[in-house]
C-alpha cells in the first residue's frame, strides 16, 4: 500500500525533472551536449574514486558501468553516429553502437555487455556481494576506457 | 557499397534517413572508423540547401555471411552504389545460404 505522504514525494521528485533546472551540478553546465556526458563520466569516476576508499564498492561497481555509458554516448555523439538527444535504453544494444562505429571491435562490445549482466544485476539483487576487488579493477577498467575514449576523439 | 532501406525504394521523406550497407574485406573495426568519419562530414554538409542523417552498416565479407537472413531482406530493396566482383560473390552467397 503506497501511502498519500510517498505518492507526494514521487510527484515532487518528477516536478524537479519536468521544471527548468535551478541549481546546476558543478561542471556540467555546458552548452555541448557531447561534452555534457563526458563531464559526467568525469564525475561519475571522480566520485567513485572517493568512494572506493570509503569502502562502498556496490556503487563504485554502478557508478563504474554508468561512467563507461556516459563515455560511449559522448563518443556516439561525437562521431555523428547519434543525435544529441537521441535515447538507447538498452545497455547491450548500446554497446553494440558503440561497435557498429568502430570504437572497439564487435567481441569487446560482446564482452561488455556480459560483464554488465552477471555483475550489475547479482550486485542489484544481492545474488552476488560486490568485493574491494571487483571495485577496483570496474574503477581502473572504467578510467582507462574514458581516458582512451576522450584521447582518440582529439 | 549497396543504398538500402526507404531511400532505396523511394518512399523516403526529407526526414528519412540514408540507410547504407559497406562491405570490407579489411578490418571491420579501423573501416567502420573511417566510414563514421566521412558520415561525421556528410552529415554536417548540406546538399540543395538540406541536411541528412546516415546509417552506415559496415560488415567484413565473413560477418555479411553470419547475419545472411537479415541482409537478404535488406539486398531485395536496396541499389548497389558500387559494386564489385567480391559484392556479387557475398551477395550470391548470402542468398544461397536461405535455401
Amino acid at each position: 500500500m503506497v501511502s498519500n505522504d510517498i505518492r507526494d514525494d514521487l510527484a515532487a521528485a518528477e516536478r524537479t525533472f519536468e521544471e527548468s533546472p535551478v541549481t546546476i551540478e558543478d561542471g556540467l553546465d555546458v552548452d555541448d551536449p557531447e561534452l555534457v556526458q563526458l563531464r559526467r563520466a568525469c564525475r561519475l569516476l571522480a566520485a567513485g574514486s572517493y568512494l572506493l576508499e570509503r569502502g562502498y564498492y556496490t556503487v563504485v561497481i554502478e557508478s563504474s558501468f554508468v561512467a563507461i555509458e556516459r563515455t560511449i554516448q559522448f563518443r556516439l555523439i561525437h562521431d555523428g553516429a547519434m543525435a544529441p538527444e537521441g535515447i538507447i535504453s538498452s545497455h547491450r544494444r548500446l554497446y553494440q553502437r558503440g561497435a557498429q562505429a568502430g570504437l572497439y571491435n564487435d567481441r569487446f562490445g560482446e564482452e561488455l555487455a556480459d560483464l554488465w549482466n552477471p555483475t550489475r544485476t547479482k550486485t542489484y539483487y544481492r545474488l552476488g556481494i560486490a568485493t574491494e576487488e571487483q571495485a577496483e579493477a570496474m574503477h581502473r577498467f572504467a578510467t582507462t576506457f574514458t581516458n582512451t575514449s576522450s584521447r582518440r576523439a582529439g | 557499397m549497396s543504398l538500402l532501406g526507404s531511400v532505396a525504394r523511394g518512399e523516403a521523406d526529407r526526414a528519412s534517413d540514408v540507410d547504407l550497407l559497406i562491405i570490407v574485406e579489411e578490418d571491420k573495426t579501423s573501416a567502420r572508423r573511417a566510414v563514421q568519419s566521412i558520415v561525421r562530414d556528410l552529415q554536417e554538409t548540406k546538399f540543395d540547401g538540406n541536411r541528412y542523417t546516415f546509417q552506415p552498416l559496415v560488415e567484413s565479407v565473413e560477418s555479411a555471411r553470419r547475419i545472411g537472413e537479415r541482409l537478404r531482406e535488406q539486398f531485395d530493396d536496396g541499389i548497389t552504389l558500387v559494386g564489385s566482383d567480391q559484392l556479387t560473390e557475398v551477395r550470391k552467397k548470402v542468398y544461397a545460404d536461405g535455401e
